[in-house]
C-alpha cells in the first residue's frame, strides 16, 4: 500500500472516530501493514523463503465508567464495527474511571529513513547471500554438524488515529540477520550465534554480517573444548553485550511502571531518589536514538519519543509510562507505550535501555579481579520481580587480571537491589544491540540493548560440579 | 473469511502447482483482565488467515497471509518463491480420519465479556483476602473459539473447531528486602476449570512463601512440583524433536529403541487424543491425525516427535505433531504432555524428607544449551523442606547439571498426576542434584 492509499484510509478512519466521539470518552483506532521477507535456512536445508503481506488493527475505547475495551483484527474494513465491537468491551465495566495523563493532539507523518531499501532487493539474491553464509558456515569446520541462518525484514506501516485529534502516521524498516551454527563432539552439542539487526541500514545489515561467518563457527567449535564453569560466587566482567542483557532483565523490567503502580508498597520502594547503584552508574531508556532496533518517533498511544533517565548517579530517577501509569503516579507520559503489532493493545515496553559509558578501560576492569569469570554474548536472561537470570554464549575465566581458559555454561542469577549495588566499575566502550523483549505474551519486542563492559562483584554462576 | 475461500485457493493451486497444501485459520478469543482485584480491560482478537505450502517444479515454498486483499499477491510470491526452495522429498498427507476429538464446547465458545467478567469476579472473590497493602492480585479469564480448514493436492480435507477457556492468577507481593510472586493458572477445552482448586494452589503456594527460610546444605534431595518438572523436561522435549534428530544435533538420535536414556521408571506420552485438554485436535497441520505417541517408556526412547519432513528424513511415519503458524515451515511441537505416575503418595514423599528442596518454578528455561541437556537455573519459586514438612520459602538458589544424568536420579515419583492445561505430571523427588547459592 503506497503513501497515498495511507493517506486516504487514515482520513476513514477519521470520520469513523469523530462519529464515535459523542459515545465515549476516549477512543483511538490503531491500524498496521507489514510487509516481510524471511529466508531461513536451517543445515543444508532451505527452511523459508518467501515474502508475506499482513494488516490488521486494534480499537481500543474508554467510557464514562471503567477500563478498557479493546478489539483486535485482520483486515483495514469495517472500522465503524470495530469501534462498535470495542465499545461493547468497554460496556461491561462500571466503576472508577480510567485516569489518562494528557498527551497533545498531535499530527504527524515520520518515515524513517532506511539507507539500503531491502523492498527494493530481489528475494534471489537475499536467498543467495543466505545460502552463501550458511554454506561457508557448514564447511568451516567438519564439527559443525547444524546451522540455523536466517534473514528477515519487515517494511511497516502504522497510523493511529484518536478522539482527542491525533493523527500520527510512522513507517519503519526492520533488517535482522542471524547466524547460528552448532558443532559436536560425541555427546557434547554446543552451539555460537551472532544477531544483527537495526531500523537505520536496511539490507546493508545483510552485508555486514559476512565479518562475523568465521568468528560464529570458530566459537561453536571452541566451547567444545571448554569446560563447564564451576559453580560458585565470582568477580564478574560483562562484554558489552550481555550487560546489555544484564541492565534489561536486572532493572529494566521494575522500572516498567505498571509492574508497581497498583501496588503502595512496591511504590513506596521504588521512590524517586533512592539508591541502587554507585554514583558512577547511569541508564537510559530512548527511543529517540537514531536507527536503533527499540527505536520509534512517537509510541503507540501516540506519545512523542523522548529519553527517559532510569538511574542517575546511581539513583532511581525515572520510570516508564504509559498514559495510564503516568497519571495513576502523577508522573508524566514517557512514550514507552507499545503494542508488538496490531494483535495487541499497547502496554509499558522497553525501547532502547542502556548503561551509559564510564572513563575505565578493559584491562582496569579485570586488573584487580584474582579469580572471576569474563562472561561474554548471551543466550537469554529472565526477570522475576526482584530476581533475574541470564546466560552468557561464552567466557572466559579471569586469572591474576588476565583473561585465561575458557568456559562454558556461564548462567548467572541474583536479587536485583544487591547486584547493582555490587556493581563495580563501568566501562568507556559502550555499544548498542538489537535484542527481543517478551513481556504479558507481547514476543518478541525489538529492543535496543546497550552497554559498555561491567565489572560486578559476587555474582553467583551455576554450573558444572 | 468465507467458507469457498479455501475451495477457490485450492483449485487455483491445483492447476498451478504439482502439490499443494492450504489451511485457513480463524480464530476468536475474549479476554477480561483485572487488576488489583479491579476488572481493567476487556478485550476481543479476531484473527484469520490463510496459510499455504507449495511443490513447484520439484521445489518448496510456504507462504500465509492475515490480510483478505493480499490473498493472490501471497499466492503468486509464495509460488514465485518456489524456485529458490528445497526439493520436496516426502508426500503430503492422504485422506485419513482423524485422531483425537475435536473438542468444542459451545459454553464456551458462547462466553461474553459479561460471562468472562463474572468468572474473573468469582475468583477474586476467592482470593481477595490475601491482597492487601504489599500484595497485588491479578486475574486474566479468556475463552477462545478457533476453526481450521485444510485441504491438499493428496486428497486429505477437513474442517474441525476448538474451544478453550484459560483462567490465570497471580499474587505479587513487594515488601522491603523480598518480592515474590505466585503463578497459577489452569486451561481446559470446556467449562470446566475448577477454580476452587485452582484458588487453593496459590493461597497454599502464598501462605507457604510467606516464611523466606535459609537451606543449610546444598546436597539435598530435590522433589520438582508438575509445575517444575514441566520445565525440567524441556531439554529431553528438544531431544525428542524430530527436526533436532533429523539435523544432527540431537543426543538422543542413536538410542531409538536403545538402552535406558533416563530412569527406567520414566515414560513420557505425547496425547493429542485426551478429550477437553488444550493440546487435543484431530489433525496436525499438515493434516496428518494426530495420536498417543510414547515418547518414553521404561526409560527408554521409543519415538520421536515428527511431521512429515522428519519422518521421511529418518524413514519413520509422522507421529501428527506438525505445528505451524501462517507463513512458516510446519516443524514438529508437543501436543498434551503426560508423564506416567509412579507409587508414592505425594505426603509420603514429602514427609520422608529430612532436608531438602520442593522446586515449583525455575527461571531462564531454553536460555542455554537445550540439546546438550545442560541446564542451569536459577529457583524462581523453591520451598525448604525439613524433617518432613515443607518449613517456608528459599531464595538466592541455582539448580545446574545435565537432564540425562538428573532424571537417571529418580528416587520417588508421586502416584498421582495432575492436569494443569495441556501437561499431566507428578511430583518427582530427585537426588544427587547441583545446587548452589
Amino acid at each position: 500500500m503506497n503513501t497515498i492509499d495511507f493517506q486516504r484510509l487514515a482520513d476513514r478512519v477519521r470520520e469513523a472516530v469523530a462519529a464515535a466521539r459523542p459515545h465515549v470518552r476516549y477512543a483511538e483506532v490503531r491500524l498496521e501493514r507489514h510487509d516481510a521477507t524471511v529466508v531461513r535456512f536451517s543445515g543444508p536445508h532451505l527452511d523459508a523463503a518467501g515474502r508475506s503481506f499482513d494488516a490488521g488493527g486494534s480499537v481500543r475505547v474508554l467510557l464514562a465508567g471503567g477500563g478498557w475495551g479493546v478489539a483486535s483484527f485482520n483486515g483495514l474494513e469495517d472500522i465503524p464495527q470495530r469501534i462498535r465491537a470495542a465499545r461493547d468491551c468497554a460496556a461491561v465495566q462500571d466503576g472508577d474511571p480510567l485516569p489518562l495523563a494528557d498527551v497533545p493532539p498531535t499530527v504527524d507523518l515520520v518515515v524513517r529513513h532506511v539507507e539500503e531499501d531491502f523492498r527494493e532487493v530481489p528475494l534471489a539474491e537475499k536467498v543467495e547471500r543466505m545460502r552463501g553464509y550458511n554454506a561457508r558456515l557448514l564447511e568451516a569446520d567438519q564439527r559443525i554438524v547444524d546451522t540455523d541462518v536466517a534473514y528477515a525484514d519487515r517494511y511497516v506501516h502504522k497510523l493511529l488515529v484518536t478522539s482527542e485529534g491525533s493523527c500520527i502516521r510512522q513507517e519503519a524498516g526492520y533488517c535482522q540477520a542471524v547466524l547460528a551454527a552448532s558443532a559436536r563432539s560425541g555427546e557434547n552439542i554446543q552451539r555460537a550465534f551472532e544477531v544483527l539487526g537495526d531500523t537505520r541500514g536496511g539490507y546493508r545489515n545483510a552485508r555486514l554480517i559476512a565479518d562475523r561467518v568465521d568468528a560464529v563457527a570458530r566459537r561453536a567449535v571452541e566451547l567444545l573444548s571448554a569446560p563447564r564453569v564451576r559453580a560458585g560466587r565470582y568477580p564478574v566482567v560483562l562484554d558489552p553485550r550481555l550487560a546489555g542483557v544484564f541492565i534489561h532483565e536486572a532493572f529494566g523490567h521494575l522500572s516498567e511502571a505498571d509492574h508497581i503502580c497498583e501496588n503502595p508498597q512496591a511504590r513506596a520502594m521504588m521512590v524517586l531518589g533512592r539508591k541502587f547503584a554507585p554514583d558512577f552508574f547511569n541508564v537510559y531508556d530512548d527511543a529517540t536514538l537514531e536507527g536503533q532496533w527499540g527505536s520509534h518517533a512517537y509510541d503507540d498511544e501516540g506519545v512523542r519519543a523522548a529519553p527517559t533517565v532510569l538511574i542517575a548517579q546511581g539513583r532511581l530517577s525515572g520510570r516508564l509510562h504509559n498514559r495510564y501509569t503516568a497519571a495513576r503516579l502523577g508522573e508524566q507520559p514517557t512514550g514507552n507505550a507499545c503494542a508488538i503489532n496490531y494483535q495487541h493493545a499497547p502496554i509499558v515496553r522497553m525501547t532502547n535501555t542502556y548503561v551509559a559509558p564510564g572513563r575505565s578501560g578493559l584491562r582496569d576492569l579485570l586488573g584487580p579481579i584474582k579469580e572471576g569469570v569474563y562472561a561474554c554474548g548471551m543466550f537469554g536472561g529472565q526477570t522475576m520481580l526482584e530476581d533475574f537470570s541470564f546466560s552468557a554464549a561464552h567466557g572466559r575465566m579471569i586469572r591474576n587480571g588476565e583473561l585465561a581458559e575458557p568456559v562454558r555454561d556461564i548462567v548467572l542469577s541474583g536479587n536485583l537491589f544487591k547486584t547493582l549495588a555490587s556493581i563495580t566499575a563501568v566501562g568507556d566502550d559502550m555499544q548498542m544491540h538489537s535484542g527481543g523483549c517478551g513481556k504479558g505474551g507481547q514476543s518478541p519486542k525489538p529492543v535496543g540493548i546497550g552497554a559498555p563492559h561491567m565489572a560486578i562483584d559476587n555474582v553467583l554462576i551455576g554450573g558444572g560440579v | 473469511m468465507s467458507g469457498n475461500r479455501i475451495d477457490a485457493v485450492a483449485e487455483n493451486l491445483a492447476r498451478r502447482t504439482d502439490a499443494f497444501e492450504t489451511f485457513e485459520v480463524e480464530q476468536r478469543d475474549l479476554t477480561a483482565s483485572f487488576e488489583a482485584g479491579a476488572l481493567r480491560s476487556a478485550e476481543t482478537v479476531e484473527r484469520n488467515g490463510l496459510g499455504l505450502r507449495v511443490v513447484v517444479g520439484g521445489r518448496m515454498a510456504v507462504g500465509g497471509t492475515g490480510d483478505a486483499t493480499a490473498l493472490a499477491r501471497t499466492v503468486d510470491a509464495t509460488i514465485e518463491a518456489a524456485a529458490f526452495g528445497d526439493r520436496c522429498a516426502f508426500e503430503f498427507a492422504p485422506q485419513a480420519a482423524g485422531g483425537g476429538p475435536a473438542c468444542y464446547s459451545p459454553a464456551v465458545a458462547e462466553m461474553n465479556a459479561d460471562r468472562l467478567v463474572a468468572v474473573g469476579r468469582e475468583v477474586v472473590g476467592r482470593l481477595e483476602d490475601l491482597a492487601g497493602d504489599g500484595v497485588t492480585l491479578n486475574v486474566r479469564v479468556m475463552a477462545e473459539s478457533d476453526g481450521m480448514k485444510f485441504a491438499n493436492s493428496a486428497g486429505q480435507r477437513f474442517d474441525y473447531r476448538t474451544t478453550r477457556h484459560r483462567v490465570s492468577v497471580s499474587l505479587q507481593s513487594f515488601a522491603e528486602g523480598d518480592i515474590v510472586g505466585i503463578w497459577e493458572s489452569d486451561s481446559s477445552a470446556d467449562a470446566g476449570i475448577d477454580f476452587d482448586a485452582l484458588a487453593s494452589r496459590v493461597r497454599e503456594k502464598f501462605v507457604l512463601s510467606r516464611q523466606v527460610v535459609p537451606l543449610e546444605r546444598t546436597d539435598v534431595p530435590v522433589i520438582l512440583t508438575p509445575h517444575g518438572l514441566d520445565a525440567f523436561l524441556a531439554p529431553l522435549m528438544a531431544g525428542l524433536d524430530g527436526r533436532n534428530v533429523a539435523d544432527g544435533v540431537s543426543p538422543l538420535a542413536d538410542v531409538l529403541g536403545g538402552e535406558p536414556i533416563v530412569d527406567t521408571r520414566l515414560t513420557v506420552i505425547d496425547d493429542a487424543t485426551v478429550t477437553g485438554r488444550p493440546g487435543t485436535r484431530p489433525f496436525d497441520d499438515e493434516g496428518v491425525p494426530t495420536a498417543r505417541t510414547v515418547l518414553i517408556e521404561g526409560g527408554c526412547v521409543k519415538n520421536f516427535l515428527l511431521d512429515l519432513f522428519s519422518a521421511a528424513d529418518l524413514g519413520l511415519t509422522s507421529t501428527g505433531n506438525a505445528a505451524r503458524d501462517l507463513a512458516t515451515s510446519p516443524a514438529p511441537e508437543h501436543s498434551n504432555l503426560v508423564v506416567a505416575v509412579g507409587d508414592t503418595p505425594l505426603a509420603d514423599m514429602i514427609a520422608g524428607v529430612k532436608e531438602g528442596l520442593l522446586i515449583d518454578y525455575l527461571m531462564g528455561v531454553g536460555q542455554g544449551n537445550l540439546l546438550a541437556g545442560d541446564y542451569s537455573n536459577a529457583i524462581g519459586l523453591g520451598f525448604a523442606i525439613r524433617d518432613g514438612r515443607i518449613a517456608g520459602r528459599v531464595k538466592g538458589l541455582t539448580l545446574a547439571g545435565n537432564v540425562y544424568r538428573d532424571l537417571a536420579r529418580v528416587t520417588a515419583i508421586e502416584n498421582a498426576a495432575h492436569w494443569r492445561g495441556a501437561t499431566c505430571l507428578p511430583h518427582v523427588r530427585l537426588d544427587g542434584l547441583s545446587v548452589s547459592g
